[in-house]
């Protein structure tokens, strides 16, 4: 074949050129440390990543709800022991009331007692927890249960203190992370009976079995909410360490579909330099070659 | 019988000659690295010859024929090849441009954007009474209705400089068919004057190089030299004139027209191709896929929301979340903004009630798209993947043809192009025999001085 002067100085800079382009690419994995850096990269890529990235960041979100969801439920889980223990002081009193005889002047203590555990109930059922009331049901922004003047009575919010607040904690898994009103004091019915037998006392008149028994029924019962604030928490705290691990899980995906491979990378990168060093200094002592040099 | 005189003339015509290649030779070299330029060959013949009695006696030389070196089928095969490089480079320069509008993957991308926009759902539905919750989604909202418009507007500002394009690609195309049929005119009347064209054909086969990277051109030679070159079947440059190519956009289409011609001109490749695809075929589909993603985001959200319950008093209902239907008026309704209170995360009005806040957090998880076999952001990050795609094989497209388009260009060199060895070893032969001759010239000088001395 023949060949020309400039078909060897095109030949030679389409060369070059090649080559630096490789190095460019190369070397633009090595600043980034990622090997997808545009979509054309490769798209195919491109797409897992973006879809591990929608993952990750759904992921970041409900770790967030889980840690709200944890306030939340700690805070109603230590309500609850409250007033398991504002119970428990009440089954005492009417041990004692019901317990042989009293004086009016120990009725009246008793009543007196009974009538602090009505208000510190109340307060315990009106907890807020990051600005919402998380005994009223859905309806958190209005309180739930109001004492009326001097304990005379207890109500209920009239929009109703019930409905369960389901927060999103995982792919397609939703927590109910609320006790409402109902669940967590039957509504008001543990208030009525400790008005009722705090006006029985007011009266001179001892609380009966009957009365008695329903404390330990309704004990029984906020024992039960306890238990189920307790196992609410603990599946948030369960729910937290799967999230950390589908967290790592998840990048260690994008990692290898994203990240560069930087040894691999710099190896061929070194190769190439080579080439193109290689291909300069050939260039170099080829190009200025011709018959012209050796004519006298 | 021969004399001396007839050894002087043949002398003479080797000096001549020699002289001639020379010349050719000087110019070869001098042209050795203009574009275009074909190395011209000399070929030598021997004179007629005189017949004595011993034989045929030679009267010597002459250069019968200066010619260019050229193979028309590379040139041919390289016109071919340079269009489908020249649509392949452009379509790149010009998809790139929207693959960098899209930044992905990145996290300011608009894929992730919306990521975070259904999170604020998330975290709404998480504590639906926030109103740093609420106003968390309308910030996020904005920013995705912003970056709705901002690749809108890219897509849309690439599209319309192509018009610009088109018609300075429209100019060149026509002032180099305008020179061609110059150029053949010349060609024509030089060959039919028995006139060497060579110098005429480079600077014509030059322009046609050029043209044929901007549109598909087909080219057939005629005898005289003169070539017709046509554009998707219609004539546009010989010798009997040339045909200007206009443009003119119809519903939305550029379409090229040339001369006068009614019916549009079939421009399938070259750099003005690539123009035309991405004008009348991609960009619009970009644009579509993306109002897609953008009205179903508002269907979608508007139907969900507008039936739950704000928390203002009395919680309003039948709100719209957004305003719009494409991806240039995406945008947040001034009811939501002017209120975040009005965001409606409540399906029955209650405000711990987080119904319709998690459907709207679930619409990221839900195939609403391509008849409910994508989710929005699949739907979007395949459309991302996609122009990733026409991309990447654009510029794969682009980098074999240029492998072509250098191999042919070598070729051609190797046929055409100017060697300096071979002009040197030339320039020795001549020079050689033209030293040859004179010294016959001389010889017979003393030769003839010999006679007139033995005359006297």
């Amino acid at each position: 074949m023949r060949v020309t002067e400039s078909s060897i100085a095109s030949n030679f800079l389409n060369n070059v050129n090649e080559t630096r382009d490789r190095i460019m690419h190369e070397q633009t994995e090595l600043a980034t440390g990622k090997s997808v850096n545009t979509v054309s990269d490769n798209p195919q890529a491109a797409n897992t990543i973006l879809q591990l990235k929608a993952l990750l960041s759904n992921n970041a979100q409900y770790q967030q709800n889980t840690t709200f969801a944890q306030t939340q439920a700690q805070a109603t889980e230590s309500a609850m022991n409250s007033f398991t223990n504002a119970m428990i002081s009440l089954k005492g009193i009417l041990a004692q009331a019901t317990n042989g005889s009293l004086t009016s002047a120990d009725m009246q203590t008793y009543a007196d007692q009974i009538d602090q555990l009505l208000s510190e109930g109340v307060d315990i059922a009106n907890t807020q927890s990051n600005g919402v009331y998380i005994f009223g049901g859905t309806n958190t922004k209005q309180q739930p249960f109001t004492l009326a003047a001097n304990n005379a009575s207890v109500t209920a919010n009239p929009n109703g203190i019930t409905g369960s607040i389901q927060i999103p904690v995982n792919e397609g898994v939703t927590q109910v992370v609320n006790l409402d009103g109902q669940q967590a004091f039957q509504g008001t019915a543990i208030f009525n009976l400790m008005i009722q037998v705090r006006n029985e006392l007011q009266s001179g008149q001892a609380p009966t079995t009957a009365e008695a028994q329903s404390v330990d029924t309704y004990i029984d019962d906020v024992a039960n909410a306890t238990g189920k604030a307790g196992a609410i928490m603990q599946n948030l705290t369960n729910n937290d360490t799967m999230l950390s691990g589908q967290q790592t899980q998840l990048q260690q995906m994008l990692s290898d579909q994203q990240d560069s491979d930087i040894a691999a990378t710099t190896l061929k990168m070194n190769q190439d330099q080579l080439d193109l060093q290689a291909a300069l200094s050939s260039g170099a002592s080829v190009l200025p070659d011709t018959l012209l040099n050796f004519l006298k | 019988m021969a004399g001396l005189n007839d050894v002087l003339n043949s002398a003479r015509s080797a000096l001549i000659a020699q002289q001639l290649a020379m010349e050719v030779t000087s110019n070869n070299v001098a042209n050795a690295n203009t574009p275009g330029y074909s190395r011209e060959r000399v070929d030598f013949e021997q004179s007629q010859t005189t017949p004595i009695n011993k034989g045929l006696l030679g009267t010597g030389v002459t250069a019968s024929h200066i010619g260019r070196a050229r193979d028309r089928m590379i040139d041919q095969q390289l016109w071919g090849a340079s269009d489908s490089n020249g649509k392949a480079t452009t379509e790149q320069s010009i998809l790139s441009q929207v693959e960098s509008a899209l930044n992905e993957p990145s996290d300011n991308g608009l894929s992730e954007i919306m990521n975070s926009f259904f999170s604020a759902f998330q975290n709404l539905s998480a504590q639906p009474e926030s109103s740093a919750a609420r106003n968390n989604v309308i910030q996020q909202a904005q920013l995705m209705s912003q970056s709705f418009h901002n690749i809108d507007a890219n897509i849309a500002q690439t599209r319309s400089n192509l018009v610009t394009d088109v018609q300075s690609k429209l100019d060149s195309i026509n002032q180099l068919t305008s020179d061609i049929s110059t150029l053949d005119v010349s060609i024509a009347n030089a060959t039919t004057q028995g006139m060497d064209p060579s110098a005429l054909e480079d600077q014509r086969d030059l322009k046609i190089d050029t043209l044929s990277g901007l549109v598909n051109v087909n080219v057939v030679d005629d005898t005289d030299g003169s070539v017709m070159v046509s554009i998707g079947g219609t004539e546009v440059a010989s010798k009997a004139g040339s045909a200007a190519l206009t443009s003119s956009i119809n519903g939305n289409q550029i379409q090229i027209f040339a001369g006068n011609s009614t019916a549009p001109t079939q421009i399938t490749s070259g750099q003005l191709g690539g123009d035309l695809e991405c004008y009348n075929t991609i960009l619009p589909d970009y644009s579509s896929k993306l109002d897609a993603t953008a009205n179903a985001l508002i269907t979608q959200i508007n139907t969900i929301h507008s039936a739950g319950f704000g928390v203002d008093t009395p919680p309003s209902t039948g709100v719209n979340f957004f305003t719009g239907t494409s991806a240039t008026d995406i945008d947040v309704s001034t009811d939501v903004v002017n209120d975040p209170n009005k965001i409606a995360a409540s399906s029955d009005g209650s405000t711990g009630n987080n119904q319709v806040a998690l459907a709207l957090a679930n619409l990221q998880n839900s195939a609403v798209m391509n008849g409910g076999t994508e989710t929005i952001p699949q739907y979007y990050n395949s459309f991302v993947s996609n122009v990733g795609a026409d991309v990447n094989s654009s510029e794969n497209t682009s980098t074999n043809q240029q492998l072509i388009v250098n191999q042919l260009q070598s070729q051609r060199s190797s046929v055409s192009g100017v060697s300096i060895d071979e002009e040197m070893t030339n320039l020795t032969q001549y020079q050689q025999a033209y030293q040859a001759a004179s010294e016959v010239v001389s010889v017979v000088n003393q030769m003839m001085q010999s006679i007139i001395t033995m005359v006297q």
